[in-house]
């Protein structure tokens, strides 16, 4: 028998694979996917890169697209892998040297490199890109910078104008980017009812004077009749000297007329006091009257607004015609050319460096202006994903540019050198492992490179577990139709079978509400490597059960 | 060469299709395999080629267990199907070069090979279009170039001429003469002609069981006799009766003018025909043709295959 040399179990693998991979190539569902998930990538990220949002939300969204929609077509790809030799298994493949199981395992690697290979051939790129929008750059001074991206431009302590008065507003022709000047009017708050109110408190004075005028008069009326009445009782008295002398009835008249005298000298000095009483609270009237009466100018005063800085109206809270209440807020007026940014600093190590005055450079669109750190923050904030951020303010001027109010803008702060210095041991260690430096791992950036990777590994995962799973239903089916929609239903119910397995976090609906946490890097890295870990291992699992499955029934062409 | 012990095979808990077959092919012959459809021929060699388990029993093929990973063994082994199949979007060259790959042929190697195997079954043209829109000839002839591809120790052929025209099938059988010298050929066919033509040892299975194995020479004596074959006109009935009377033979009438007679292996032909020309003259019939079919095999095989169908209980061998 002559001497034969046969190919090696992995070389009749690989020939396989080939074949297949050459198919998947050819093939117009695999093309069509490819293209359709590499256009709306590509479109998806764009649009979020004009709305300047940040690597996080851009990865969150095409990730989350791929995990929700693009593993059907993954499903598909994988339903496909058995149709071509259906008809012809044991005809044209097994009967020329190959087994079940060199079949099944390339069919297996085939259509896993061919999803793998064509998801990873958007999404890598595209995380790279999306993460290069926040990643460190160094500066000419060799300083490392911290970047931060979407920013808004705000007015410089901009001005509040308030209503001086309550009234209709009679006109309100400013709108917002009108530049105005000192002292300009502003707008124009209806006066006739006020000046009605001060006439009516002018004549509300008058009456109040001559009401004092009154009582003055009263008061010398008072003081006559009191006086008259003390003459009368002293000749009342008087007309009793000698009373001895009179008759009985005389002395008796007498007394009376006396008593009566007495009764009206009490009377008077009882009016007396009342008139004496009046004067002051007539005074008083005088005064409230007066005061409303100034009053009633100043708000005829205050009707009209005027701006009391120069600057630009960024804000019209009214309209003409308008009932404005008393102290309302009208408009807002920005200086000219002052301006400032909020800029986060999510590590606080780089915040502890920050000093006020520092240089900053405010870029918007391709237009750079510096500026200085006015101030720092004295709290945390919390971003929409409960991570906590230091801030800065930095100020800046526009140099004349107009429309700079509202504008996104990335600025760059000049950190200053690390005080600490190092020792022997510490400085050797730095140098071999590069750590201590500025390096670009430090960051503003919305995620890392790390929790990338772990993100698009469980896109990943799920693709490779969908395969296997798929590849598993064939084999145990036999029909392509039902193999998909049996994948496709039990991928949608998964959610309830991994709670009901204790796995709760594997099901894609968690995977995809958890993204922003895991790109954000607020999760527990344990615990995602622990999922990828599972994915792994139920994808090893629907591949052996498949390969048992297929080696040990026959093929049934 | 090829060892089958008591090997049974049962689909789906269903179907019987071999029930307890066993023999042992040397190599170096020709073996042809008679059966009607549905006989057990296609499982008989798709269990020799381990492409599906036999339900119990063995089969041994150069020496060595024969069983659906055994790669080493199948890589000898040259298979053509009864209705080849392959994957319609390949060419036949496509479809070469990938089966020179598995067989893990160098490259020169297995492009040399296919072109010469094109060109013998006459799909040099035809090599560039998608098998898909291939004849039926077309494919059987791609399938015959594939299974020679590794120039295999033992070629398994089921029904090599199906659906080939008068030359190519003279082609195909010119081709199997050939190999009857330097491999072992298992062939299966529903044209006894051809398996008359080439083989030198045969196995009959009918509904599973195995009827015959042996040589041509062993088949034909299944038929102890010779047949001879009249054609006659004129008085045939007189002619009949004259046969019973003088040669106390029952003479058979397939078709009106057509008698045979059966006779056996010990008997001149020459002189019974003799007779039988005389008797002719004598009773008014004339002979117009004469013909000695000498044990043909189609009746050796009809007469088995009759004879196990009306078996009844004997069928069942207990051993």
């Amino acid at each position: 028998m002559p001497t034969r040399r046969l190919p090696s179990r992995w070389a009749s693998v690989l020939v396989l694979c080939r074949a297949d991979l050459a198919v998947v190539a050819g093939s117009w569902l695999c093309r069509g996917f490819l293209i359709a998930s590499a256009v709306l990538s590509l479109l998806t990220l764009k649009g979020m890169q004009a709305e300047q949002k940040v690597a996080s939300q851009m990865l969150e969204a095409i990730y989350s697209s791929y995990v929700v929609l693009w593993m059907h077509a993954v499903v598909f790809v994988a339903g496909a892998a058995l149709a071509r030799e259906q008809d012809c298994l044991n005809d044209a493949i097994l009967s020329r040297g190959i087994t079940r199981a060199e079949y099944l395992i390339a069919k297996l690697l085939s259509r896993s490199l061919a999803v793998l290979g064509m998801i990873g051939l958007v999404l890598i790129p595209a995380s790279f890109w999306a993460i290069r929008q926040d990643q460190l750059v160094r500066n000419e001074g060799g300083y490392v910078t911290s970047n931060a991206r979407n920013t808004i431009v705000e007015a410089w302590e901009p001005r509040k104008v308030f209503a001086g008065t309550d009234g209709n507003l009679l006109e309100m022709t400013l709108e917002v980017g009108d530049q105005v000047n000192t002292g300009d009017v502003l707008a124009q708050i209806d006066d006739r009812f006020l000046f009605d109110q001060l006439e009516t408190e002018r004549r509300a004075e008058e009456t109040a004077l001559s009401e004092v005028a009154n009582t003055q008069r009263r008061l010398e009326d008072a003081q006559r009749a009191v006086a008259q009445a003390e003459d009368a009782v002293t000749r009342a008295e008087r007309a009793l000297i000698g009373k001895d002398l009179l008759s009985k009835i005389e002395q008796a008249d007498r007394e009376t007329e006396l008593r009566s005298r007495k009764r009206d000298l009490k009377n008077a000095e009882n009016q007396y006091l009342i008139a004496q009483a009046a004067v002051p609270t007539a005074k008083r009237q005088v005064e409230n009257a007066q005061a409303r009466v100034r009053d009633a100018r100043q708000r005829l005063g205050r009707t009209t607004l005027t701006a009391p800085i120069s600057g630009y109206v960024t804000e019209v809270l009214v309209q003409a015609a308008q009932h404005v209440a008393l102290g309302a807020h009208l408009v807002t007026i920005a200086p000219l050319d002052e301006f400032q940014v909020t800029v986060p600093i999510y590590r606080f190590e780089e915040f502890k460096r920050l000093r006020k005055g520092l240089a900053a450079t405010i870029k918007i669109e391709d237009t750079e202006y510096t500026g200085t750190i006015d101030r720092l923050g004295a709290t945390a904030k919390e971003d929409r994903w409960g991570r906590k951020s230091n801030y800065v303010i930095v100020r800046f001027k526009g140099n004349g540019t107009l429309g700079l109010l509202g504008q996104n803008a990335d600025v760059r702060l000049v950190l200053p050198p690390l005080e600490a210095k190092p020792n022997r041991i510490t400085a050797l260690y730095n140098a071999l492992t590069g750590h201590g430096t500025d390096d670009l791992e430090s960051r503003s950036a919305s995620v890392t490179t790390g929790w990338m990777l772990i993100s698009l590994g469980k896109v990943l995962g799920n693709a490779l577990m969908l395969v296997t799973l798929t590849l598993l239903l064939l084999t145990l089916l036999r029909s392509q139709l039902m193999a998909i929609l049996a994948t496709i239903g039990l991928w949608h119910v998964s959610n309830l079978l991994f709670d009901f397995a204790g796995l709760p976090d594997l099901s894609y609906l968690e995977i995809v509400r958890t993204m922003d946490k895991v790109l954000a890097g607020v999760a527990q890295p344990a615990h995602e490597l622990a999922l990828l870990a599972w994915l792994a291992g139920f994808s090893l699992a629907f591949a052996g059960l498949a390969l048992a499955l297929f080696v040990f029934r026959d093929p049934s062409k | 060469m090829i060892i089958f012990e008591r090997v049974t095979k049962v689909y789906a808990q269903r179907q019987v299709a071999l029930a307890d077959i066993s023999f042992n092919l040397p190599a170096g012959s020709t073996i042809g395999l008679l059966g009607a459809n549905g006989s057990g021929k296609s499982t008989l060699l798709r269990i020799a080629l381990g492409l599906i388990s036999a339900t119990a029993g063995e089969v041994s093929i150069f020496g060595q267990r024969m069983h659906p990973g055994a790669r080493a063994i199948r890589q000898r082994i040259g298979f053509l199907s009864d209705s080849p199949a392959f994957p319609k979007d390949l060419t036949a060259i496509g479809y070469l070069n990938f089966v020179g790959r598995c067989f893990g042929l160098e490259h020169r190697e297995h492009q040399a090979r296919m072109g010469t195997l094109l060109r013998a079954v006459g799909l040099t043209e035809d090599a560039g279009r998608k098998i898909g829109t291939y004849s039926t000839g077309m494919r059987t002839r791609l399938g015959i170039a594939a299974s020679l591809m590794n120039d295999p120790d033992l070629l398994i052929w089921d029904e090599p001429t199906a659906g080939l025209d008068p030359i190519s099938r003279r082609q195909t059988l010119d081709l199997l003469e050939e190999f009857r010298q330097r491999k072992t050929v298992v062939l299966s066919s529903h044209i006894l002609g051809d398996i008359d033509r080439v083989c030198d040892r045969l196995l009959v299975l009918n509904q599973g069981q195995l009827l015959f194995d042996g040589s041509r020479a062993d088949l034909e004596n299944v038929l102890p006799k010779n047949i001879l074959e009249l054609r006659v006109t004129g008085a045939v009935d007189r002619f009949l009766s004259a046969i019973r009377e003088s040669l106390h033979r029952e003479p058979i009438v397939p078709d009106p003018g057509r008698i045979r007679l059966e006779l056996d292996v010990q008997e001149a032909a020459g002189e019974i025909v003799e007779r039988l020309l005389k008797l002719a003259r004598e009773n008014g019939a004339t002979v117009v043709a004469v013909n000695s079919t000498a044990r043909q095999l189609e009746d050796a095989y009809l007469k088995l295959i009759t004879e196990d169908e009306f078996c009844g209980f004997l069928r069942a061998k207990v051993s």
